[in-house]
């Protein structure tokens, strides 16, 4: 089908041969051409200055042009590749048709025109600055600069060849192609502050363009920006030059810096803008540019009255000086930075600022470092951004509770070495580099969260074992009780009834036998075992009882009664335990009351003893105070100790308050959850 | 008598029907859990029930619970309660109901003693296990007055409390009755209760005071 074929020939040609691209193309293939010109003339006879001079031109030029190809592939519909690419192939086409002027015979026609080239320079450094970053202008009414960015050159190499007088040498006796004519040159003046006045507006079309920009734009802008400083850096170069060789030839550097400068950066907008943190570069930038300003400043003057102190020997009084300026410098430049970071990079400093102000409270013991997150969320207005923490062993992130958390895919890794202890996970954007940064100056807050996450479920988990195995022991014997009652003492008890009714039939006989020599008084040894065991079944029933107080059954105040009823010395009872409460509670409050009271019987002399069992918000109260002689300690292997340990395992407090002669105090206070 | 044993140990049970049916007593039924000891009671209206208080289906206190539903019903019944330990919170209360005694199973090792517990609380008296009263009569508490009874005072409020009669107390303790009475209204008299001709009346008062005074509440 030709015809459905032609039209999907039309849309692959509308799409991809594109303005940009085509333009971007003739840059390359004008860039080649001038180029090869350019080595065809250098073949035929230059000087060496010249050659070098023709060399860097068309090195930073193709630099240019490939650069402007990539981003052209990358953007095929933006402009700002084209135009990046001309900007190499216009800097080629000025240095080659130098070349080609100075050495190909018949050739010098061309001074004529290289004489106002220099404008074109500019041109396409302007556009850039007005097409950036999307290729389009900032709104219709830039056509007109746009339009006298193309045209104004043109005139005006046009006018200034037609211009009188001679041709600067060596070209003092080319005649000029176009004639002259007195009328041309005031006109070619004139159309210099024209030119100026289109590279202000085209400078001024970024400040316009960053106000409405989004988040990407803005970080392109500052990269053109950045590009932009060498304009002032070439000023200081030239100022540097002039101060220490006596003529402006370093300046040559900082122009090849702002032309290898401006189209990196442009291309580093374009491709890979969060490559680098721009604001960073762009802080740094500025922070080195004043320091140096500064530096140079100093050392002018310092030059200068050294010069009147000590003449004649400048290089010991530059080196003098420069020594004084370097340690004066070294303290303000962190003072510039952060004064420069907090204009123009407040994120970054707010934020480092932040992180180590945590760090100094946390290590101070007024904060604590799981307040990382919102740290981190409040420095960098980000209200969502997460920090997970890896626990030590894991490979499932946790937040600072200890809660399981998703950081994402984009997050950013928390190394120690190579380590991955933690992510952070911005949601708002945040430049790489930055957050690699944010990331490693946390780490050490994150490696402690995570430690102290660590520590506090080995805890919990050593906790939770405890008050297990306290509930295990209790119903262990709990069990142990029901069986001495249910089987052991039963059967004793069955058998003692067996015996009872054997004894109920002994025949007279045998019960008048009794007083013989000899016979075996059955009776009276039927008694005897049935005593004995009514006191085994008693004995049992104090081991069950010491297992686990059966009263306890009752619940705690009955069995606390039963508890005091055998106390020799008088017991004030206060016991106000209303709500059903756990086993392993009452229990464990059993032990307490009981242990207490049997050690004031045992070492404190004690006159009275006052048990006070109070149940309130959620705790459980038991005091047992004695007016004795105090002095008790929580010996190790003690019942005390013992005491401690089960009222520990239950999440609750336990502590003895006994001053010598002035009664004991023990308290224990159980979490009851009600 | 005629007598219903509720008791879930087969051993236990067993042995217990031959003893009594051995000292002349009939034993109408047996039964093995609460409802089917309710049930036996209802059929054959004993003269009194032995109820071991720890019985199934909870294993709690499900006898303890059945007694109190027998006597609702049954108000003239005996009803003996049996326990492998000393449990206050249903003995005092219910044994001061009269007609009501709560022992510990190994007393029925004491054969002629446990008959005459059976027979008081079949007639409508009581019987409380020494145990419990020691622990009552023991208990010591500030500005009590059972502080203040002699020692054979003492003596003769445990009897009193375990339920017998002025001449129970004096064979056991081997007094005249005439000494025991002197004794009894002395008690009386120091903890501040009325007395009276009847022995019931007298120890219920006694276990009421005990109960009021030993902080045991259900």
């Amino acid at each position: 089908m030709p015809a459905q074929g032609s039209r999907t020939g039309l849309r692959i040609y509308r799409e991809y041969v594109t303005l940009p691209r085509v333009l971007a193309v003739a840059a390359a293939a004008v860039a080649l051409v001038a180029t090869g010109l350019g080595g065809v003339a250098l073949r035929d006879g230059s000087d060496a200055g010249g050659t070098a001079s023709f060399v860097a031109g068309a090195v930073i030029g193709l630099y240019a042009v490939v650069l402007g190809l990539l981003v052209t592939r990358r953007h095929p519909a933006n402009l700002v590749g084209a135009v990046l690419a001309w900007t190499g192939a216009f800097l080629i086409l000025s240095s080659a048709s130098e070349t080609y002027t100075l050495t190909v015979a018949g050739a010098d026609q061309l001074a004529a025109f290289s004489e106002g080239s220099w404008m074109w320079l500019y041109v396409p450094v302007a556009l850039l600055a007005l097409l950036f970053p999307d290729g389009r202008l900032p709104s219709p009414r830039w056509r007109m600069v746009a339009a006298g960015l193309l045209t104004v050159p043109v005139a005006f190499t046009v006018l200034v060849a037609m211009s009188p007088g001679p041709y600067p040498a060596p070209y003092d006796d080319v005649p000029r192609p176009l004639g002259t004519h007195e009328w041309a040159a005031p006109l070619a003046i004139a159309m210099l502050p024209l030119f100026l006045g289109l590279l202000v507006a085209s400078a001024v079309s970024l400040f316009r363009r960053r106000r409405t920009a989004d988040a990407v734009g803005r970080d392109r802008l500052k990269w053109l920006v950045v590009a932009g400083l060498t304009v002032p850096a070439t000023l200081l170069l030239c100022w540097t030059s002039y101060l220490l060789l006596g003529d402006a030839d370093l300046v040559v550097v900082g122009l090849a810096a702002m032309y290898v400068g401006i189209p990196t950066a442009t291309a580093i907008a374009m491709l890979r803008h969060d490559l680098y943190d721009v604001d960073r570069v762009l802080s740094g930038t500025i922070t080195y540019g004043l320091v140096s300003a500064a530096l140079l400043s100093v050392l002018t003057v310092a030059t200068f009255v050294s010069g009147l102190v000590v003449p004649g020997d400048s290089t010991i009084a530059a080196a003098a000086a420069t020594a004084i300026c370097a340690v004066l410098l070294s303290p303000l430049r962190n003072r510039l930075q952060r004064k420069v970071d907090e204009k123009l990079y407040p994120v970054r400093r707010g934020t480092l600022a932040a992180i180590e102000d945590l760090r100094r409270r946390a290590h101070a013991g007024i904060a604590r470092p799981e307040e990382l997150e919102p740290v981190l969320r409040a420095a960098m207005a980000d209200p969502d951004l997460r920090v997970g923490y890896r626990m030590p062993g894991g490979t499932a992130m946790v937040d600072a509770a200890g809660n399981d958390r998703r950081t994402g895919a984009g997050a950013t890794p928390v190394l120690i070495g190579d380590d991955e202890i933690g992510a952070i996970t911005f949601s708002r954007g945040c430049p790489a580099p930055l957050a690699r940064e944010i990331a490693d100056a946390s780490a050490l807050l994150v490696e402690v969260v995570r430690l102290r996450l660590e520590l506090r479920a080995a805890l919990d988990a050593a906790d939770a074992g405890r008050a297990r195995l306290l509930r295990v022991s209790y119903a262990e014997r709990r069990k142990l009780e029901r069986d001495l009652h249910d089987g052991a003492q039963q059967r004793l008890v069955s058998l003692g009834m067996s015996l009872r009714l054997a004894q109920r039939h002994l025949d007279q006989q045998q019960l008048a036998q009794r007083d013989v020599d000899g016979a075996v008084d059955v009776d009276g040894l039927l008694d005897t075992t049935v005593a004995e065991l009514a006191t085994a079944v008693a004995e049992l029933r104090q081991v069950a009882h010491g297992l686990r107080p059966s009263s306890l059954d009752d619940g705690l105040g009955p069995a606390l009664s039963n508890l005091t009823s055998k106390v020799p010395i008088p017991v004030e009872l206060d016991i106000q335990a209303n709500g059903s409460l756990p086993d392993e509670l009452t229990t464990t409050a059993y032990y307490v009351a009981s242990e207490a009271v049997a050690n004031t019987l045992k070492h404190a002399a004690a006159r009275t003893v006052v048990l006070k069992v109070a149940q309130t918000d959620g705790q459980l109260r038991v005091r047992v105070t004695d007016d004795g002689l105090g002095g008790a300690r929580v010996a190790t292997g003690s019942g005390l100790a013992g005491l401690s340990d089960r009222v520990a395992a239950l999440g609750g407090t336990f502590r003895v308050l006994s001053p010598p002669g002035g009664g004991t105090t023990v308290e224990a206070v159980l979490p009851c959850g009600s | 008598m005629r007598v219903v044993i509720g008791e879930d140990s087969a051993l236990f049970r067993e042995g217990l029907a031959r003893l009594l049916a051995d000292t002349g007593q009939d034993i109408v039924a047996t039964a093995v859990d609460a409802p089917s000891l309710v049930d036996a009671v209802r059929r054959h209206r004993p003269d009194v029930a032995v109820i071991d208080v720890r019985m199934p289906p909870d294993n709690t206190d499900d006898g303890a619970r059945a007694a109190r539903t027998l006597r609702a019903d049954f108000p003239d019944l005996g009803i003996v309660l049996l326990s492998q330990h000393v449990e206050t919170r249903h003995s005092v209360e219910l044994v001061s109901t009269g007609g009501f005694g709560y022992l510990l199973k190994d007393r029925v090792l004491d054969v002629d003693d446990f008959l005459d517990a059976l027979r008081r609380v079949a007639a409508g008296g009581s019987a409380l296990d020494a145990e419990v009263v020691s622990r009552l009569v023991g208990s010591n508490r500030r500005d009590d007055p059972l502080a203040s009874l002699t020692p054979r005072e003492t003596d003769v409020l445990a009897q009193m409390a375990e339920g017998r009669t002025n001449a129970g107390i004096a064979r056991r303790l081997y007094l005249t009755e005439r000494t025991v009475e002197t004794h009894v209204s002395s008690i009386l008299t120091k903890l501040g209760l009325a007395g009276g001709p009847d022995d019931h009346r007298r120890v219920l008062a006694v276990l009421a005071y005990l109960g009021r005074h030993s902080a045991i509440t259900g």
